[in-house]
């Protein structure tokens, strides 16, 4: 698995204190909230990918690795874009975006759905929303990529988060990789006797996929409680965490975390009062 | 005299979605430095127990105790878990539900930042815990990538960490090699007599506790069926082997054949033992004779290498002849898993000029679908198998796949083979482990393949069951190639072995020369049987492996 795995290195974006980290996270966060026009999300995307490129993360993998997953999203975006076809919706982009159609699904008396059609507008907006899903993705995998658990633990005690906040993210930090593992182990075993994708119908597919994790739920519900109780037995929640490793607040991290914060900021502004970002 | 570190009078323990207790009357006293052992067959309490003495019984599981346990003098109703932690270290037995960190360094402080340590004692526990759990080289590695074995090495060293005054350990051997679960028993064993740490263990691998406990109770339907001095009660073999349980092979064979002062260890046995009267009569051992016949499986010159640039295995020559059970040994991560998932295609070769050949079949341009009558694998951990809702539909599942005709027909009559049609209709996962793991390797017989690979499938069974599963595996008279790190298992059972060591074959072929060859069994980490070291250190040089082989040696064939 390429993305979702720390990756002990000791690069410029590692070395940062992890509050530093924290503020990378939550910035970008608010920052792809606020924007969902291609121009501004690939702006942020490709921020990303330069970031993960100083913490030699591999973005270009990444994303191939989740072409399928983007796939159904852009899918899943095209139908939420069914319905914008009303001009009023386009602030930046030309108000005919919303009129020109290009495939013509329902007409206006059609029961519940009304009309549904696909314009150039929702095209575009589908593809914001599917960048946007992949800069989150890229987001979230540069985090983990470069921030130790005892980081993580340290660098949320540190800002209180509660231990209950502290464990739930540290059990699914460690449960979505168990997951994708014990699903591809049982798609082995599987295999071997003989199961295959026997559609090319993507929803049988998924169909024929979840039941594959009947055995890797199953087991997430066993281990989610077990991670728990082995957390406490090894003195979770105890006190406050130590740390073994030299972590302190550096002038760089004062840099980062200023350029984060602005940047975040600037986005909020740059939304409401000039209505970039938006469609 | 030394104190008492947990008392525990315990009336029941009862889980919530049981209908009785797991735990009864049970009256236990431990004192500091104690090594105590719990034996007992699955199902026993000897787990539920364990969880009484860290408060994850009452306080995590949902479980009922009645009564009270005592540990350094806290009584574990009133304290917390974290608390506890502080006193008791508990192992439990599946590494991977206990293993939290990214990297196997993080996984080991995690106790220790837990506690608030500083920095340099949280360091100086790292790298130690490390050294004595041989784990050194594998410090930035991510537990997942770890062997079953190295993950299980790793939970034990997180305790360790925490240097508790008691450290209780779930069967921590039960997948590590021979040699790895004896450098953990060497471990724990310097902790227990060096710094004085109280040792509870629950394990069913008496002999590799023998030269270290000094007490030993037997669990059996939830209640201590007795408890005492370790060589007292491991001598009282009627009531182990009745519960299932093996007593080391020199004990067993001591009371083969009668000797009157019972020996539990090595040493001990140099002592009482005469010396064998008889010729073993075990032609079959003999170096000179190899298993011969046509080939079912020929692998030559293969390697893998993993995404992460991991050399899983450097030109790797394997052949093993039709009919017979060939076994692959070697130590954990010797690439032993990645060689058997070439056999059925889940892998394919990092090198052109690999040859793996099944029964005619060049496996590395064949598709898995159209391998899986033809050889097939059992995996280690049934559960991953499993998912169906009743036990006759995970039979059927794999013959319905490719087409059978009657495929119920045939899961009916394979349940019927092996005595289990009252199972059929049953949930396959509420069972207990021998049948999980008899459905795991049922459900791949049902297509009927000409080679079967097993991956350690006798793992976690105590040894009656384990016998058991053997000998249906046999009885269905397929090809096999058992991976397995039991010794007295690769003894009885196999024709021929292959020894894998860091990717490549170190030693290969009949059982008798393999198993008889100590130096290249421990540079992997591996050991002969008991019986075989006993007779060395008697003076006979007999490839005897088993109790029975041994006993004849003493008593003759007839006796």
């Amino acid at each position: 698995m390429p993305f979702l795995r720390y990756a002990p290195l000791n690069t410029i974006i590692h070395r940062l204190h992890p509050f530093s980290k924290f503020v990378f996270l939550f910035s970008y966060i608010v920052i792809l909230s606020v924007f969902y026009e291609p121009i501004t999300v690939t702006v942020a995307l490709l921020s990303v990918v330069v970031i993960g490129a100083l913490a030699k993360f591999d973005s270009l993998k990444t994303i191939r690795t989740l072409a399928s997953p983007l796939f159904m999203i852009f899918v899943l975006s095209i139908i939420n874009s069914l319905w914008m076809y009303k001009p009023e919706m386009y602030v930046n982009l030309p108000k005919e975006f919303a009129t020109t159609v290009l495939i013509q699904l329902t007409g206006e008396g059609t029961p519940i759905l009304g009309r549904t059609a696909i314009t150039i507008g929702g095209v575009i907006y589908a593809i914001a929303l599917s960048l946007r899903a992949l800069a989150g993705v890229l987001v979230f995998s540069l985090f983990v990529h470069a921030t130790s658990m005892s980081e993580i633990l340290y660098g949320l005690d540190s800002i209180g988060v509660p231990r209950l906040g502290v464990f739930i993210f540290m059990a699914t930090y460690r449960l979505f990789p168990l997951f994708l593992r014990d699903i591809n182990t049982t798609i082995e075993a599987q295999t071997l006797r003989g199961w295959k994708l026997d559609s090319k119908n993507p929803l049988k597919q998924a169909g024929q996929y979840m039941a594959m994790t009947v055995p890797a739920f199953n087991e997430l519900t066993v281990v989610s409680e077990n991670l728990g109780l082995a957390a406490e037995s090894r003195a979770f929640g105890a006190g406050r965490f130590s740390t073994y490793q030299d972590i302190s607040i550096k002038p760089l991290d004062y840099l980062v975390i200023t350029v984060l914060v602005g940047a975040a900021l600037a986005s909020v502004f740059v939304y409401s009062v000039y209505h970039i970002g938006m469609l | 005299m030394a104190a008492e570190v947990v008392r525990a009078r315990i009336d029941s323990v009862t889980y919530s979605s049981a209908d009785h207790p797991s735990l009864s009357d049970i009256d236990l006293s431990v004192k500091g430095g104690d090594f105590l052992v719990v034996t007992g067959p699955p199902g026993a309490g000897k787990s539920t127990l364990l969880m009484t003495l860290n408060g994850i019984i009452p306080h995590y599981a949902r479980a009922r105790l009645e009564g009270s346990v005592s540990v350094g003098g806290t009584d574990t109703k009133s304290a917390e878990i974290y608390e506890l932690a502080k006193t008791v270290g508990l192992v439990l037995e599946d590494p991977d539900q206990q293993l939290l960190a990214p990297t196997v360094e993080e996984e080991i402080a995690f106790g220790p930042i837990n506690l608030g340590l500083e920095k340099e004692e949280i360091r100086g526990r790292v790298r130690w815990a490390l050294d004595v759990c041989r784990l050194d080289r594998y410090a930035q590695v991510d537990p997942s990538e770890l062997s079953g074995g190295m993950r299980q090495a790793l939970a034990v060293a997180a305790i360790l960490a925490m240097k508790p005054a008691i450290i209780a350990l779930d069967e921590p051997t039960a997948l590590l090699d021979p040699l790895g679960s004896s450098q953990l028993m060497s471990t724990v064993s310097k902790l227990n007599k060096d710094l004085g740490m109280t040792v509870i263990m629950a394990t069913q691998n008496l002999e590799s506790v023998a030269e270290l406990a000094n007490r030993l109770a037997v669990m059996d339907n939830g209640v201590i069926a007795s408890i005492g001095d370790f060589g007292s009660i491991v001598s009282n073999t009627d009531l182990l082997e009745r519960l299932g349980i093996s007593p080391p092979q020199i004990t067993r064979l001591a009371s083969a054949i009668g000797l009157p002062k019972i020996p539990y260890t090595l040493t001990e046995a140099v002592k009482s033992f005469p010396r064998p009267s008889h010729a073993s009569e075990l032609g079959h051992r003999g170096a000179s004779q190899t298993p011969s016949g046509e080939p079912a499986v020929v692998v030559k010159n293969l390697h893998h290498v993993y995404e992460n640039g991991i050399e899983a295995l450097k030109g790797v020559d394997l052949t093993i002849s039709k009919g017979e059970v060939h076994a692959l040994i070697g130590q954990n991560g010797s690439g032993k898993t990645t060689l058997a998932k070439h056999l059925v295609g889940l892998l394919k070769p990092s090198n052109q000029e690999a040859v793996v050949n099944v029964m005619g079949i060049d496996v590395t341009s064949a598709k898995t679908a159209s391998l899986i009558r033809t050889v097939n694998y059992s995996f280690q951990n049934p559960d991953h198998q499993i998912f169906s809702p009743t036990v006759l539909d995970e039979l059927s599942f794999g013959p319905r796949n490719v087409g059978f005709p009657d495929p119920d027909g045939t899961a009916r009559s394979l349940l019927t083979r092996f005595g289990m049609e009252r199972l059929a209709d049953s949930n396959p996962r509420t069972q207990d482990r021998y049948t999980k793991r008899l459905i795991g390797v049922l459900s791949v017989l049902a297509l009927d393949p000409k080679v079967l690979v097993l991956d350690e499938p006798t793992n976690g069974l105590d040894a009656k069951s384990a016998a058991s599963l053997m000998k249906l595996i046999l009885e269905a008279g397929v090809t096999t190639l058992l991976i397995t790190h039991d010794m007295e298992l690769v003894a009885r059972y196999s024709q021929s072995v292959t020894v894998l060591r860091d990717g490549r074959v170190i030693k290969s072929g009949t059982s008798g020369e393999v198993l008889a060859d100590a130096e290249t069994l421990k540079s992997t980490w591996l050991e002969p049987p008991q019986v075989f070291r006993l007779m060395k250190l008697l003076g006979s040089d007999e490839p005897v492996f088993t109790v029975e082989e041994a006993r004849r040696m003493f008593q003759g064939r007839d006796a």
